[in-house]
């Protein structure tokens, strides 16, 4: 068992986090003025349209920014430092922006860097994650 | 169109700073509002107005009225702000607008918390960590609130080639004020490299590029043109504006770009000025990239310039623009309710060995991850 976080689903949340345990990461997009939402709520945060599509992002983005945690926010992280928390854009027609970590040596990763995404499982929740594209 | 009376800063004070172990969280707040009243030469039944900030280490349902209630006072405006860092410069700018209704004549607003030494070890760090991220979709990925802030700091080296000397600069300016008032919880003076051999919390950011943690609060009284008439050292409140944007730092639609924008431009519209006449600036700091941004924001410089702003101009009270002349939240204490007195105590002339020829100082509050901002600019009454 991870002493880590595992999300607690809420009603706005649960269809994307079961999503997340067939490995896909959906976002809801509006019908009304298409706007691309993320992380999952009751009103579009553009129009307040109620309505929206789900909409299978492909896992590709790039790294806006960065940081190495040396320092863990609690003891569950310490075993895991350096590691790398970053900001992704996720691919090439989105406005939406993922906080994960990157699975790779901290040294190795740079804004702009392309990155895909990958799953981790904890406690029987899968959680996306990135690692530097090919 | 509300009233345009105009409003006074008129008393500030503060309790002990540090580590205060036989201290509570009421008492600290308490502590600064008995010494900010005093200071403003005003009575206890001279305040009808109260505004308050939180505690982590002592929740309380309604806050402001349980210190209201531990000080027996009697109000007609009552306010329990919650709005991380920027939430005693944010109750400012409320009581402000609640004089020129009509509502009050004198406002305490005070800010503290005794997290020092309030919490067991440990869970501070903890508490503060999981206090800012999303709990679903950020603090999953282990960022702790240095991360969130080094995230800013990273993008803005990566894009305007900033460097980790500048940042640590603004650390080292902050330093050489604490160091030169001979107060506050971090004195002994530092250089760029002691900054950037202190070990990294989260890249880019290094330890002693973080706030500190304190035992300590801070208040302020804001009083009507007619209540400062008689008070001991009144300071106009000439601007002010408040600016707010997304708590999550993953819903910011561009990470280079603070609300400081929007609360800048109001408060100097109000008060008729522009950043050039500002002689003094006491920036929230709670990350060396922080007092970095807001240069920017605020108008002291174009964007991505301020990395070179505090290398060329400079930030300390010989450069272009003193910053912090308290020794702000990385050297002080780790609170921006400071900031505010300072901003007072420059106009005043009671800035002691940091003084600065000023006529107009400004304070800036930021809460959240740049998220809220709050900028006030004060000159002689
Ligand atoms: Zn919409």
């Amino acid at each position: 068992m991870s002493d880590k976080p595992v999300p607690t689903p809420s009603e706005d949340t649960a269809r994307f986090w079961e999503a997340c345990n067939e490995d896909r990461f959906v976002v809801q997009r509006c019908t009304d003025c298409g706007t691309e939402r993320f992380y999952p709520a009751a009103a579009c945060p553009n129009c307040w349209h109620t309505d929206f599509e789900e909409v299978e992002l492909d896992g590709t983005g790039t790294v806006e920014s960065f940081t190495v945690v040396h320092r863990a926010p609690t003891e569950a992280f310490e075993a895991d430092t350096p590691y790398v928390v970053a900001l992704v854009t996720m691919g090439a027609e989105t406005d939406v922006t993922v906080m994960a970590n990157v699975l790779a040596d901290p040294g190795d990763v740079s804004v702009g860097d392309s990155v895909t995404m990958t799953w981790e499982e904890r406690d029987g929740q899968q959680l996306y994650q990135f690692e530097l594209a090919e | 169109m509300g009233s345009t009376q105009r409003v006074a800063v008129t008393g500030i004070g503060e309790s002990p700073i540090g580590s205060t172990p036989d201290m509570d969280s009421i008492n600290l707040y308490a502590t600064a509002c008995l010494e900010a009243v005093d200071d403003a030469g005003l009575e206890k039944d001279d305040i009808d107005g109260l505004v308050t900030g939180y505690s982590l280490v002592d929740p309380k349902l309604m806050h402001s009225t349980v210190v209201a209630d531990y000080l027996g006072l009697n109000l007609s405006y009552n306010e329990s702000l919650r709005l991380g860092g920027a939430t005693p410069f944010v109750g400012v700018c409320h009581a402000a607008n609640a004089i020129r209704q009509g509502q009050c004549e004198n406002v305490v607003i005070a800010f503290g918390d005794n997290r020092r030494t309030g919490f067991s070890k440990g869970d501070g760090v903890s508490n503060l960590a999981t206090e800012v991220g999303h709990p679903e979709f950020e603090n999953p990925f282990g960022p702790m609130v240095p991360s969130l802030y080094a995230l800013i700091a990273r993008k803005h080296m990566a894009e305007y080639g900033t460097t980790a000397e500048e940042l640590a600069t603004v650390s080292v300016a902050c330093r050489e004020h604490a160091s030169m008032r001979g107060k506050g919880q971090q004195t002994d003076p530092i250089e760029v490299e002691d900054v950037l051999s202190s070990g990294l919390i989260s890249s880019p950011l290094h330890k002693l590029e973080c706030a500190l943690i304190s035992d300590c609060a801070g208040a302020v009284v804001v009083s009507s043109a007619d209540a400062a008439a008689d008070t001991r050292a009144p300071v106009e409140l000439t601007g002010y504006g408040e600016g707010h944007g997304s708590e999550y730092i993953h819903r910011r639609n561009d990470l280079l770009y603070s609300p400081a924008v929007e609360s800048g431009s109001t408060a100097f519209e109000m008060a008729d000025r522009t950043p050039d006449d500002v002689d003094v600036a006491q920036l929230y700091d709670c990350f060396s990239i922080t007092p970095l941004m807001l240069l920017e924001d605020l108008g002291f410089c174009e964007k991505g310039e301020g990395g070179s702003f505090v290398r060329e101009r400079g930030i300390t009270v010989d450069g272009d623009l003193p910053v912090n002349t308290h020794g702000g939240e990385l050297s002080y204490a780790g609170a921006g309710v400071f900031h505010i007195l300072e901003a007072a105590r420059q106009i005043r002339g009671e800035a002691a060995e940091t003084q600065v020829e000023t006529d107009v100082a400004l304070a800036h509050g930021v809460g959240g991850v740049l998220s809220t901002n709050a900028t006030l600019l004060m000159e002689a009454w």
